[in-house]
């Protein structure tokens, strides 16, 4: 049996031999490891990168209290960004799936259409979630725009939902049963969180000072960016995005007003990425690692 | 050309490129592109074939040339160069224009031709095409196909590779038993091909062209789109009867038919089995309509129904590798279907908890637009207006749908009310293409032992159906309830958007006003409603009441107008709209008279119906005359022309909107053409005595307003002379 940290660690030494270069999670809370700045930025330029990292993602509205044996507030993605994308790229992710255990021959693994997009980074991709005998356990995605700036070389991204992933490896129809090693449950470690998360998101969260809090990260990421200070100015970024999902999770965004938030958002991210960009195409490095 | 070419009598070539899985919605307009572009390019390079096929699954792109000529047909083209005018003294001392045509072309000056051409003579250069080998062209011809594939989103790969639907793998390409040379997208072709997915994307090196054939048979692939369409199907309609005989599943089972799935499955596997499998009997008792949308639109699976035709028990699932483990696969499928309902039933246990009118406070917590109001103020403001739009309507339009009045206000007045509820549950936010489809659900089940009401079921009904439509080509309800809320909604929805500053402007339309507002016209238009733009407009701003509505206003009913123009558009021309639209009045009528004006285009009284309208407008300034005194009259054709038209004067059309009859005016105009041709012919409109001028020009502004009821036949000839001047 594969537990969920053998996982990881199988993932990570995959990927690990393939050249990436393996982060640990960004300390701020963010929808989707396409948020952490290795990958925002990682994307954005012309050095080689490879990159793979796990990154915790909470998606307040995505909460049941604990109650539900699918779906989690809290949960983590293992996230391989290479650039430029190589043309092995399909067959490098199926020997990973491989590396995890899984016997390929006996499944029905399917690459099905879905274009990725993130209004709120101003980015899209095009590519597919891969279907595991009917089961969605990874979105594969060939970014070619990240803020609004076309990408040259073409970064591909490949997200794996550890959680669906390890229940369909250990053959568990409940997440909270899953084996996190060899004597400790998933549910122990996180069920209780996901009642409290829950109840804090849907019932507790005061509207009106997340508001406040949205309005004030984007003042500050627009004042930091007068100053240059992108990097600051994209936690800021990340603050907002946040604040915006506990909103909806509240059910305070109507659709229309959705899509003006997003917009500031994705304002804020399109100015830090030109700020990244701007000092190397005028020969002039900020110090960015390369 | 070699000597082994002989080894293919067939002659053939194939083009197969290989690639990353390709959207399964795109596959079918890319294979069919190939054929297109391919039929195309073959005469122009001068290559014939008995015959040109299109074939692909998720990874290939096929195409195949049967019974090629072994050389392309020699060809001669004439290139038109400057005209003869500017060409200087040719060819003695020839223009510059002239001298670097000839350059340009590499043929010495002398050489030129001059032809005469409808425009004027012009110089030309004659080339002649020798008849090559049709494997020196080849690559040429596949170059173009594949650089000439048009996509509605590329994308590039790698460094910069592309652009292309995805990244290529590979391609093969050969004529006979030779490679056709070429580059794209990053590769170079070659007689490689690579086994399908389930048989591990290994190399095969080819011989030649026949060599593919057995390759793909020996893998059990069928790369013909619509052969395994049926091949599908057809397994489908097997299984069915297996697992039916072997009494798995109870007789008379029925598996629903669906092209456009079984389009979108057979895009998305090469190879395949099908796989049945039972929903499982926990789930069986959730909404229908939630267990399809899993099912169909989740999971791309079959929903075989119970032979009632009133629950889904099984289902299949189209498995792309069909040497993989039925068992492991069935399993994953269930699971997945079951992770799914699962949500599903939690949502609905949460929801039943309150009701839909329990719900109505959290709708004020939404907001609708900033400084506008809340989803709940739009809600309010929808039902104050679906009222308002209802006593607009004559009686004949509700007794047509047996509904009386205060019937129809009970039902919308209810429907009104909450017909936003649902957006609100957990199971919409979780299933938003079921919006409006849960409100029905959950308003009946709230109902169920509350008695009979006779209203329950319509009112449900305007719940879920209010939403159509949704799209250009969907249909608008049927039901007089359900209209009216989709109209209300869109109206005030639309108001409530210009009031918050979100008016469309050019590319940029986020909140898809457009297609909304078109619904609405559509609403207007098929329901023959006689409701005026600028009483709908007036009713949705007051319904916000809002300071600002004095204001937009105006906006909205242009917008709204120029939505009404892209309805009545035909293939994209707003012509017909532009002609048949004469101010305020009710959109359908101006329908109604752009499908007359159609007609009446064609016939044999358009021309001398235009002329006469010319006529009568070019001489009358545009201002009134007061009204016509036949005491007045010194003319013979002065009184026989008034005195029908009087006749006709007295009988206002049309007399209510909802009758025009177009045609029937023109019938009772026609009498005066000749009366009116006498008329100008022996009356001088413009008679010195400023009384009786004004008294001639009060009876034809009779006509003229007459006439201009039938629409802008000014326009249509316009076009129609347009259309009939060539080039």
């Amino acid at each position: 049996m594969k537990t969920f940290q053998d996982m990881v660690m199988t993932l990570k030494a995959f990927w690990a031999k393939e050249g990436c270069l393996i982060l640990e999670p960004y300390d701020q809370e963010m929808g989707a490891g396409t948020f952490h700045p290795a990958t925002f930025f990682g994307a954005l330029g012309p050095e080689e990168t490879r990159v793979a990292y796990v990154q915790p993602c909470r998606r307040p509205t995505d909460g049941r209290y604990g109650e539900n044996p699918n779906r989690l507030q809290h949960y983590y993605q293992f996230q391989a960004l290479l650039k430029p994308s190589p043309i092995q790229s399909q067959d490098l992710y199926l020997r990973s799936l491989e590396a995890l255990g899984l016997d390929l021959s006996s499944h029905d693994i399917r690459f099905v259409h879905d274009d990725w997009e993130s209004p709120t980074l101003g980015a899209w991709g095009l590519g597919w979630e891969v279907w595991l005998d009917g089961m969605e356990v990874t979105q594969f995605t060939y970014f070619q725009e990240v803020a609004g700036l076309p990408l040259d070389p073409i970064s591909v991204e490949i997200t794996y939902g550890l959680e669906r992933l390890a229940m369909y490896l250990q053959g568990i129809s409940n997440v909270f049963d899953l084996h996190y090693n060899d004597r400790v449950t998933y549910g122990k470690i996180f069920q209780e969180n996901e009642r409290q998360q829950s109840i804090c998101n849907f019932e507790k969260t005061d509207r009106a000072v997340v508001r406040e809090q949205f309005e004030f990260f984007e003042r500050e990421s627009l004042a930091l960016l007068e100053e240059g200070l992108y990097r600051p100015a994209y936690e800021r970024v990340l603050k907002m995005s946040h604040s915006f999902n506990l909103l909806d999770a509240r059910g305070a965004v109507g659709a229309e007003e959705r899509q003006r938030l997003i917009g500031r958002v994705r304002g804020c991210a399109r100015k830090v990425a030109s700020l990244y960009v701007a000092p190397r195409e005028s020969g002039v490095r900020a110090g960015e690692p390369s | 050309m070699t000597s082994n070419a002989s080894s293919d009598p067939k002659n053939s070539a194939i083009l197969e490129v290989g690639c990353e899985e390709l959207p399964a919605g795109l596959l079918p307009g890319v294979i069919a592109n190939m054929r297109m572009l391919a039929e195309e390019a073959m005469p122009i390079l001068g290559i014939s074939a008995e015959r040109v096929r299109a074939l692909g699954t998720p990874v290939r792109l096929i195409l195949r040339l049967e019974g090629l000529s072994q050389d392309t047909i020699p060809r001669e083209t004439l290139i038109p160069g400057p005209p003869l005018s500017a060409a200087g003294t040719w060819p003695q001392a020839p223009s510059p224009a002239a001298a670097g045509f000839s350059r340009t072309h590499g043929v010495p000056m002398e050489t030129l031709e001059i032809v005469d051409f409808p425009k004027g003579k012009y110089l030309c250069v004659r080339k002649k095409e020798e008849s090559r080998p049709v494997f020196d062209v080849l690559p040429e011809l596949f170059g173009r196909v594949l650089s000439g594939l048009e996509f509605p989103k590329a994308m590039r790969w790698a460094g910069g590779t592309g652009p292309f639907l995805r990244p290529v793998l590979w391609i093969l390409a050969l004529y006979r038993d030779e490679v056709v040379g070429f580059e794209f997208a990053g590769q170079v072709s070659g007689r490689l091909t690579f086994t399908p997915r389930f048989l591990g994307m290994e190399p095969v090196l080819l011989r030649n062209v026949a060599q593919y054939a057995q390759e793909v048979r020996g893998w059990g692939v069928e790369l013909d789109l619509e052969a395994r369409k049926e091949r599908i199907q057809n397994d489908l309609t097997l299984s069915l009867k297996l697992e039916e005989s072997s009494e798995n599943w109870e007789d008379g089972s029925t598996l629903l038919t669906d092209p456009d799935l079984l389009q979108e499955v057979a895009c998305l596997v090469e190879g395949f089995r099908v796989i049945p499998a039972d929903l499982p009997e926990k789930y069986r008792t959730l909404p229908p309509a939630v267990i399809r949308t899993v099912l169909k639109v989740h999971q791309r699976f079959f929903v075989v129904d119970s032979p009632k035709g009133d629950t889904v028990v099984h289902f299949f699932g189209v498995s792309a590798n069909p040497k993989g483990d039925l068992a492991v696969v069935r399993d994953g499928y269930v699971r997945v279907v079951t992770a799914r309902l699962e949500d599903a039933a939690y949502y609905i246990a949460r929801d039943r908890r309150q009701t839909l009118s329990d719900r109505l406070p959290e709708l004020d917590g939404v907001a609708f637009f900033p400084g506008v109001g809340s989803l709940g103020d739009k809600v309010r403001a929808a039902r104050r207006m679906v009222l308002e739009c209802m006593a607009l309507l004559p009686d004949a339009i509700l007794t047509a749908q047996d509904l009386t009045r205060e019937g129809l206000s009970i039902i919308l007045e209810r429907a009104a009310t909450l017909y936003k509820a649902d957006l609100v549950t957990g199971l919409v936010k979780e299933f938003p293409e079921l919006e409006g489809a849960i409100g029905r659900t959950y308003y009946l089940w709230e109902r169920e032992g509350a008695g009979t009401d006779p209203y329950d079921a319509q009112i449900a009904q305007a719940m879920a159906l209010h939403y159509q439509p949704r799209t250009f080509r969907d249909p608008c309800p049927e039901d007089l309830p359900s209209a009216l809320l989709s109209l209300a909604d869109r109206a005030v929805s639309q108001a409530g958007a210009f009031l918050g500053g979100a008016n469309p402007s050019g590319s940029l339309d986020p909140f898809a006003l457009r297609r909304s507002g078109q619904g609405m016209l559509r609403l207007l238009v098929e329901h023959r409603w006689p409701i005026r733009l600028s009483s709908l407009a007036q009713l949705a701003l007051a319904a916000w009441n809002h300071p600002e509505g004095a204001r937009v206003g105006s906006l909205l009913v242009d917008f709204w107008e120029d939505r009404l123009l892209a309805v009545l558009s035909k293939e994209g021309d707003s012509l017909w709209g532009r002609a048949a639209r004469l101010g305020d009045e009710p959109p359908f009528v101006t329908a109604r008279r752009g499908e007359f004006l159609q007609e009446f285009l064609n016939s044999q009284d358009f021309s001398s119906f235009e002329m006469l309208k010319t006529r009568v407008e070019r001489i009358l300034p545009d201002e009134s005359f007061g009204s016509v005194d036949p005491g007045l009259f010194t003319e013979k054709d002065e009184k026989s022309l008034w005195d029908p038209l009087s006749v006709l004067d007295r009988h206002p059309f049309p007399d209510a909107p909802e009758n025009a009859d177009f045609y029937g005016e023109v019938r009772r105009l026609k009498p005066l053409i000749p009366l009116v041709e006498s008329f100008f012919d022996s009356v001088l409109v413009n008679d010195p005595d400023p009384v009786v001028r004004k008294n001639r020009l009060a009876l034809l502004s009779v006509l003229r307003k007459r006439l201009s009821v039938l629409g802008r036949l000014d326009l249509l000839l316009a076009s129609a002379r347009k259309e009939r001047t060539p080039g």
